[in-house]
């Protein structure tokens, strides 16, 4: 039962990791790389490290995405031409 | 998504190279085997008696191995010095991202204090449920974002107040250290009563630690999303 | 067949392959992108991907978490490894520092150039 739980997860984040690269709306980016975050989250509770996923909810999950956010704002950056 | 794709040089010969190192790896996995006493079993079984914590990741990184998080706690003042040098104070500085919502303003009023006051929860507590100085502080951090959002460029932080909580904090650390030396003999060694397991005021130093680390990483995440968040826009000239 | 899903190698195997994989499509992502927000975007793909295959490692099936909460008071041999845990902590927090110090620099060099792409930064000259 946990394999398949963490085989499943595992292949979720592939999806989102992949993703992540290959989008070119780059705000769109940025909401998968908080979702993997968020998925990321879910794993470490399955492995018993309940720190490590308090610290990857609030931090990878949180105050990353909405650092890149703001900078993307900043910039005006919408898209990744090429 | 575009599925005609040219398979450019450069991601083939990156996606062999990721390839034999995942097989490479795969063969080391298939040797390792066993079990083996490791020094974080050795650790936990010194951690019933050397401090009174119930939580042994939080005695591994303030007690065990406090000398790390104080590096740890270096490498982060000098990335926010870095970022501080580019923050300009003497002019208008116009907040990028605002809702100007009587509803949000409202709820931030009112959650603001909770949120801080859970922050200091999860501070507090570190050592006898998951939590502690890191994840606390950076929860106290978001308490200020909600403000930024909800309120822009009415809500004026005091820059003179961060500033000094953030240097405490520091020196802080490094006298607890000193204060092991003086009581116990050792850098950061724990020389204030131990308490029993369970209680809040127990493990010594332990959670003085915490409650510097979680003061200095608020104040400096605060520091991180205002300087993100409120630089000069090129638009306003 | 499903009881030998549940083993700790077929565990230990599925995370390392996984989070090779994934270290390897933000490796492709870092070498292949033009776009600065999206080359920090795959470095801090890697990172993650490495603290998963940290930490999914020292799992073993069947291990509790090293706090002593919920009837549980004996720090024995059932609770899985606490310094990688304490190690991934601290590393988390130096990513996301060092993140924000580039970004910040991305930030700075878009309002001295106008643009964010490695492939239109000539300032030191073409190569001959």
């Amino acid at each position: 039962m946990i394999g398949l739980v963490i085989l499943g997860t595992f292949l979720m984040l592939i999806v989102v990791a992949y993703m992540v690269v290959s989008d070119e709306f780059l705000a769109g980016s940025v909401v998968y790389f908080m979702a993997f975050g968020l998925g990321s989250t879910v794993l470490y509770v399955i492995f018993s490290a309940p720190d490590v996923a308090l610290t990857e909810a609030v931090i990878g999950a949180g105050v990353s995405g909405v650092v890149f956010l703001v900078s993307l704002l900043q910039t005006q950056t919408r898209e990744d031409e090429g | 998504m575009n599925l005609k794709k040219t398979i450019r040089l450069k991601t083939l010969l990156s996606t062999l190279m990721v390839s034999f190192l995942t097989i490479t790896l795969l063969g080391i996995l298939a040797q390792v085997s066993g079990e083996h006493a490791t020094l974080g079993n050795r650790l936990l079984s010194l951690n019933h008696n050397l401090t009174q914590s119930a939580n042994a990741v939080t005695s591994v990184v303030t007690y065990f191995r406090g000398l790390d998080t104080l590096g740890e706690v270096t490498i982060l003042f000098l990335s926010i010095f870095g970022v501080g040098i580019g923050i300009n104070r003497s002019e208008h500085l116009h907040t990028i991202l605002h809702y100007d919502n009587a509803l949000l303003k409202m709820g931030a009023r009112v959650l603001f204090p909770v949120i801080i006051l859970f922050g200091f929860y999860i501070i507090f507590h570190g050592h006898l449920s998951p939590g502690g100085g890191f994840q606390g502080g950076v929860v106290i951090a978001s308490a200020f974002l909600l403000m930024f959002l909800a309120e822009g460029d009415a809500y004026a932080l005091d820059h003179k107040i961060l500033t000094l909580v953030e240097a405490f904090s520091g020196v802080g650390f490094v006298l607890l250290g000193l204060l092991g030396v003086l009581l116990g003999g050792l850098f950061l060694s724990n020389p204030l009563p131990l308490g029993t397991l369970g209680q809040l005021f127990s493990g010594g130093v332990l959670p003085i630690i915490y409650l510097f680390v979680g003061l200095k990483v608020a104040a400096e995440i605060t520091v991180l999303i205002e300087y993100f968040i409120r630089t000069h826009d090129a638009r306003d000239a | 067949m499903l009881e030998m899903l549940n083993q700790t190698p077929f565990v230990h195997t599925v995370v390392t392959v996984g989070s090779f994989v994934i270290f390897g499509i933000g490796l492709v992502g870092v070498l292949s992108k033009k776009n600065l927000f999206k080359i920090f975007l795959s470095l801090s793909l890697m990172e993650s991907a490495l603290f998963l295959f940290f930490i999914g490692n020292h799992y073993e099936v069947g291990m509790l978490a090293p706090i002593a909460a919920d009837g549980i008071t004996a720090f024995d041999g059932h609770m899985v490894d606490p310094v990688p845990q304490a190690m991934i902590l601290t590393t988390i927090v130096i990513g996301i520092a060092v993140l924000a110090l580039a970004l910040s620099y991305v930030v700075r060099y878009h309002r001295l150039s106008g643009h964010n792409r490695i492939d239109k930064m000539d300032e030191l000259g073409d190569e001959q």
